[in-house]
Formats: structure tokens, C-alpha cells, sequence
């Protein structure tokens, strides 16, 4: 089974959006996909997805009331495609545990289904991040804002940062992250790749180890409601930022343009793909999955597996 | 952070040391809009002043690697400071003379006629369409401006532009140049 997961930092940038029709378009290549709102708090895939509020969710799984998680799957009237809605009650949202997403995810990988697709919610909250770098195709939507730009920068170091934290666990390093964090202004900090080449100096060995755990990490870019080119180049320039300044490698997978059918599909409470078969939005989606497939291989999730 | 983060041109260009012409053209196309100081991807990574320094050290990049003796010297600089350049092979003699004598010649040159910008457009070893490419200006302009074929020119005010923009690429200055070329052709077509 593959993961893939969508996160991006900023509300309202079409997260929902993209990731339905993901969905909907692998599952018309009949693969079998289950689709999970990780939006914890602010699930609302049922309604993209054209389905009825379901009456099991996450939040009866992670308080217990249902003992495992596969009693959660609702059907969506699409073939191939499943869901599980998500927490929505807030207070049981509000006491999650990195550890209760991961577990779930381990359970959630043992189901029957080709694709696991995860609908992140906004923020960098770190149950979103935790879901996020254990997918094999971490993705992250960007609109051309210069407020979504910024969000999803915050979003894409909280996610280095999460790593570098991990990497230090995992492999029981002295704890540097923490504390050339605490001294980030004396040291001119700025950026993660300012911080991983700071540990590299005070310590070569571990700097290495940090370098190599963030160079398998490979996320993949979307630009959402693209209109001129001046918005592609943006968003390339966010590609090469997040690369080069950051020293996290993205890559970008495919630009949605804007498209008025995609506004008046979400008010059908239908996936814009099932709306408008002939659109080009469905080349458009199928041309993003041909090129998440070509350049999944090397995901932290497979090497943490592998650990 | 340094908005260069210590990178050299080949880096900074994103090309290997290696790259041919047409790949170092295509680079700076690349980079020119990507790095456009008014882009919202730069906004909240960088300061204004650094992204205008930085689009700064781009065009440098160019100009120095796009000159095949500038950048024969860069290389040079480069390798002395990874490996003390033991066993660089000595440049060609006669060639770099030919180089220098060109450079000399565009250090001190006053007039900027057209068969004058074809020479460095051609010494560059870029065609118009490169030219066209990077600084969009049309070939047909170009080609206009090159065979100082006035008439097919636009207005002063934009020909200026377009001068100096051509200049830059061709790592000339462009006031000097655009002054220089709009003097001529006054002189000309007062005739």
C-alpha cells in the first residue's frame, strides 16, 4: 500500500479539493483507495466526496468505541473508493498524540487497499506533520499567495525540523538540534539548511548523519489555481528555495489552472472529475499521478520501514 | 543567511561545471524568473535587499560564465581554491591572446554602433535568438538594431530599453552603450 499525504499549511488552498480527485482518479484506474480525513477538527471530506455526514469517525476510534479501525470505512458510491471521515470532536482532537496517528496509521496500512490517501489539515500542528513525513508521497499544495507561499514555508521547516527531531531519537544523537536552536540568533539562523550546516560544524559526524536522514525526505509540490505563467514560475521559485535555501529537496509534480467548474463542483458537494469526465482537469490529475509514481521511491517512510 | 550561501556561479546558476553556452542561457532565463526579486516565493525568505543582491549575483554569474575568457579565468580562481590547481592544463596561448586583445578593446570602447554589438553578440557566441530569448526583445529588433536599420526601430524611449537590455546580456555597460547608440543613429539619420 502507498500513502500519500497532503498538507500545505494555509486553510482554503483546495487540499480537500486536490486530494479527492486524486482519489477519484485512481480509483478509475481501478486501483482500490481508501481516502481518511486527518483534518482533526475541521473534517469535511464527506462533502467533497458527495457523501452523507458519517455517523462513525475517527474520534469513535481514538476514544475506543469502536475496537479496530476498519468498522470506520464508509462506501462513497464511487467505485473503488472508500472512506473514513475524520475527528471532529474537538476535544478528543484536542489530546491526540503523535504516537495515537502513528499507531493508526500502522492499522490503517494493514487494510486491503492499493493507495491510503490522507487529507492533512491546515496549521503545523504535530499530529499533521507526524502523518505527513511517514507517507511515501509527502505532498504540499501551494497557491500563488504570497500568503499560502508563507504558509507552506513554515509548514515545510516545521516538517525539517520534525525530522531532524526524529533522526536525533532514532539514532540517539546528542541532542544538538535542540540546543543550536536555542542560540538560532547568535548563530544567524534563518533557515533549516543554516541549522543543519551549524550541527555539521560543531559536529561533523552527527552533522552527516542529520544531512543523509534529510536527503532521502523528498516532497513534492502542487500549484493550486494557477493563472498566468508569472504563477508557475512562483511556484518554481518555491521549488527551488525549498531545494537549494532549505535544503530539502521538492519537486514539482503539476499546476492546476483556475477553473470555474471546480468552485461549482464543490458546491455539488461532487468531485470536480465525476462532474465535468471530460475536462481537462482529469488530464491534468492523471498527468500529477504519472508523475508522483515516477518519483516516490526514496520516502522516508520506506526507509524507516527498512530501519 | 547569506543570500549566496557561499555559492559559486556554476551553483548559483544551478549548471554543472561543465555546461555548454546554450545550457548557461537557458540557466539564466531559468533563474532570472525565479528569482525575480517580485516573486512571492522569495517574499518572507529573503529581504528585499538581498533578493535585489542576489538577482545581482546572478546576472554576474552569467556575464562572467557566458564570456569564454572570463570564465576560462573563473575556473582557474575556482580549482586554486579547491585543489592549488596542480596539473591545470596551461590555457592556450595565442587563443587567450586573441581573448584579451577583444577585452582590452571592450574596456575602452567609447562608440557602440550596431556592427560594433554584432561583434560582441558574435565573440559571446550567442545568436539573436538567444538574445531574443533571454531579454525578450524581438529578433526582428534585434536584427534592426545590430544592421542599424533605423527605421524598422521603435521610439527612442523604448529603444533605449532594448539597447540597454541587450547590452547587459552582452556584459556591456548600458547606459554607456544605449547613450552611445542613440548618438550615433541621431547623427545618421540627421544626414
Amino acid at each position: 500500500m502507498k500513502i500519500w499525504a497532503i498538507g500545505g499549511g494555509k486553510g482554503g488552498i483546495g487540499k480537500s479539493f486536490v486530494i479527492t480527485n486524486l482519489a477519484v482518479s485512481l480509483s478509475k484506474k481501478n486501483k482500490k483507495v481508501l481516502i481518511v480525513d486527518f483534518d482533526f477538527g475541521g473534517a469535511n471530506l464527506h462533502t467533497c466526496l458527495g457523501a452523507p455526514i458519517p455517523q462513525k469517525t475517527l474520534s469513535d476510534y481514538f476514544t475506543k468505541k469502536v475496537s479496530s479501525i476498519d468498522t470506520l470505512i464508509s462506501e462513497t458510491g464511487i467505485a473503488n473508493l472508500s472512506f473514513i471521515s475524520g475527528a471532529n470532536d474537538l476535544p478528543v482532537a484536542a489530546e491526540l498524540k503523535p504516537e495515537q496517528i502513528s499507531l493508526a496509521l500502522t492499522q490503517l496500512k494493514k487494510l486491503p487497499y492499493d493507495y491510503l490517501l490522507l487529507d492533512l489539515g491546515a496549521g503545523t500542528h504535530q499530529n499533521t506533520l507526524e502523518a505527513f513525513i511517514l507517507a511515501d508521497n509527502p505532498i504540499v499544495v501551494i497557491t500563488p499567495e504570497p500568503t499560502a507561499i508563507e504558509n507552506a514555508y513554515r509548514f515545510i521547516k516545521s516538517t525539517h525540523y520534525l525530522l531532524l527531531k526524529k533522526a536525533e531519537e532514532r539514532l540517539k544523537l546528542s541532542g544538538l538540534v535542540s540546543q543550536v536552536m536555542q542560540e538560532a540568533n547568535k548563530y544567524g539562523i534563518r533557515t533549516p539548511r543554516d541549522l543543519v550546516d551549524k550541527i555539521n560544524e560543531l559536529n561533523p559526524k552527527e552533522g552527516s548523519l542529520y544531512k543523509k536522514n534529510i536527503e532521502t525526505f523528498n516532497l513534492k509540490l502542487i500549484l493550486n489555481q494557477a493563472r498566468t505563467t508569472g504563477d508557475i514560475d512562483a511556484a518554481l521559485g518555491v521549488q527551488s528555495i525549498c531545494t537549494k535555501y532549505f535544503g530539502i529537496k521538492a519537486s514539482m509534480v503539476g499546476h492546476i489552472d483556475h477553473d470555474n467548474s471546480v468552485w461549482q463542483s464543490v458546491r455539488k458537494h461532487r468531485p470536480v472529475l465525476l462532474e465535468q469526465p471530460q475536462g481537462l482537469l482529469v488530464t491534468t490529475f492523471n498527468k500529477i499521478i504519472q508523475n508522483l509514481e515516477g518519483n516516490e521511491d526514496k520516502s522516508p517512510a520506506k526507509l524507516l520501514r527498512t530501519a | 543567511m547569506k543570500t549566496n550561501h557561499q555559492q559559486n556561479y556554476y551553483e548559483l546558476l544551478d549548471i554543472p561545471i561543465n555546461a555548454d553556452q546554450e545550457s548557461i542561457i537557458d540557466a539564466y532565463k531559468k533563474a532570472r524568473t525565479t528569482y525575480n526579486p517580485n516573486s512571492p516565493a522569495l517574499y518572507t525568505v529573503f529581504t528585499k535587499e538581498e533578493a535585489v543582491e542576489l538577482i545581482k549575483l546572478i546576472d554576474e554569474a552569467y556575464s562572467v560564465l557566458s564570456n569564454q575568457f572570463k570564465r576560462k579565468e573563473y575556473d582557474k580562481s575556482l580549482s586554486n581554491k579547491t585543489a592549488d590547481s596542480v596539473g591545470a592544463t596551461p590555457p592556450n596561448q595565442t587563443q587567450s591572446k586573441v581573448f584579451s586583445e577583444f577585452e582590452e578593446r571592450l574596456k575602452n570602447e567609447t562608440t557602440f554602433s550596431g556592427t560594433f554589438l554584432q561583434q560582441v553578440r558574435l565573440y559571446r557566441n550567442l545568436t539573436v535568438e538567444q538574445v531574443a530569448e533571454v531579454t525578450k526583445i524581438s529578433r526582428t529588433y534585434i536584427n534592426a538594431i545590430e544592421s542599424e536599420n533605423y527605421s524598422k526601430l521603435p521610439a527612442v524611449v523604448f529603444l533605449r530599453g532594448f539597447v540597454s537590455q541587450y547590452a547587459k546580456i552582452l556584459g556591456l555597460d548600458p547606459v554607456k552603450t544605449s547613450n552611445s547608440y542613440i548618438k550615433i543613429m541621431q547623427e545618421n539619420t540627421k544626414k
